[in-house]
């Protein structure tokens, strides 16, 4: 996405990203403009294609937005199709235990 | 649940616990086990969803709708329904003019009576003093300048902005109203606490362009979200 330094100046709170962006980078760009930023769990892969492990992409958010203010926890991309939702409820699982800790900790 | 958690963080500031906002698509009516046309359609569907949501999922924030068709239908474009998933734009009354044409058949500006709006309207108001006892932020997302013109002109859009800048300049001012009258009616007719901007099309622009076109047609959206005291996002 390269307009995102354009997206953090436009004049909005925050910005939510896909799931294709690297959130350490967004978080960066957002501390420079002082915005909050949302995303990006991994939806194609964890509940689409049902190729990657919910808990570690949760892990990889908490461990990547954190370093950063204004972090949201939130998925990279609509859910536009039926899913399995026990790989939903599990991500929220693993959300749920981790908000709180601190940075450096999540797969603890 | 943590509303003040939530806003305080998406207005960048730092917070003791990570707040989380699910887009959540036309999830709730798999759960509700409809399809996502009558879901999409029907305001009690819409706030038993956003409430199933909320109360399973425990987040922080729930959209109301997440639909980035609503404003191309009040528009006049034609959706084609889909069991599991938003509906597609498939024609539109501007997609076969010449540039210089349809700069004078831009659509009538929606209000609250147009489309849809009548069904989101009610379902706002079923959901949202629910979401507000269990100190949950209401949200409205609101299709972007970008997204709605790429739905009149379809992929005529942008060769409009190479051979014909001065007519995509209008289409995107016109746009840009159409937003800000969505954000209108999230931020005050609705009530929404949070709301948000959809205009992932524009991401594709290189980022001159998205300078030129997008960021003067989303300040009157901000304008109307930040003086109503809500909070404002653009999702990519």
């Amino acid at each position: 996405m390269r307009v995102i330094r354009e997206m953090a100046g436009c004049g909005a709170h925050s910005m939510a990203v896909d799931e294709c962006m690297a959130l350490s980078y967004v978080g960066e760009i957002a501390r420079e403009h002082h915005v909050g930023f949302l995303g990006n769990f991994h939806v194609t892969s964890v509940f689409f294609e049902e190729t990657e492990e919910a808990t570690a992409d949760v892990e990889r958010c908490i461990h990547e937005g954190k370093l950063f203010p204004g972090y949201v926890f939130g998925l990279g991309g609509p859910l536009t199709q039926h899913i399995n939702i026990s790989r939903l409820e599990g991500a929220v699982a693993a959300f749920l235990t981790r908000r709180d800790t601190p940075t450096g900790q999540e797969s603890l | 649940m943590a509303k003040g958690l939530l806003i305080q963080a998406l207005r960048g500031e730092q917070v003791i616990s990570t707040p989380w906002l699910p887009h959540i698509g036309t999830h709730a009516a798999q759960l509700l086990g409809v399809s996502a046309q009558q879901y999409l359609q029907d305001a009690e569907l819409l706030a038993r969803g956003a409430l199933l949501c909320t109360d399973r999922y425990r987040c922080d924030g729930i959209p109301l709708l997440d639909d980035p068709s609503v404003e191309a239908m009040a528009l006049g474009c034609m959706p084609h329904w889909s069991e599991q998933g938003p509906p597609s734009i498939i024609s539109s009354p501007l997609s076969q003019l010449a540039p210089e044409e349809f700069i004078g058949h831009l659509p009538p500006l929606p209000n609250e009576m147009t489309g849809r709006w009548p069904t989101i309207i009610a379902a706002g108001a079923l959901a949202k003093s629910e979401l507000a006892r269990r100190d949950v932020a209401l949200v409205g997302i609101a299709a972007g300048p970008c997204t709605i013109a790429y739905q009149l002109r379809g992929m005529k859009l942008f060769s409009d902005l190479f051979r014909s800048p001065e007519c995509a300049a209008q289409l995107f001012a016109y746009t840009g109203q159409v937003s800000a009258i969505s954000a209108r009616i999230y931020a005050e007719t609705i009530g929404c606490d949070i709301v948000a901007i959809n205009d992932t099309p524009a991401t594709m622009l290189q980022p001159s362009y998205f300078r030129q076109y997008v960021v003067p047609n989303l300040q009157p959206a901000w304008q109307v979200i930040h003086q109503a005291g809500k909070t404002s996002s653009l999702w990519a």
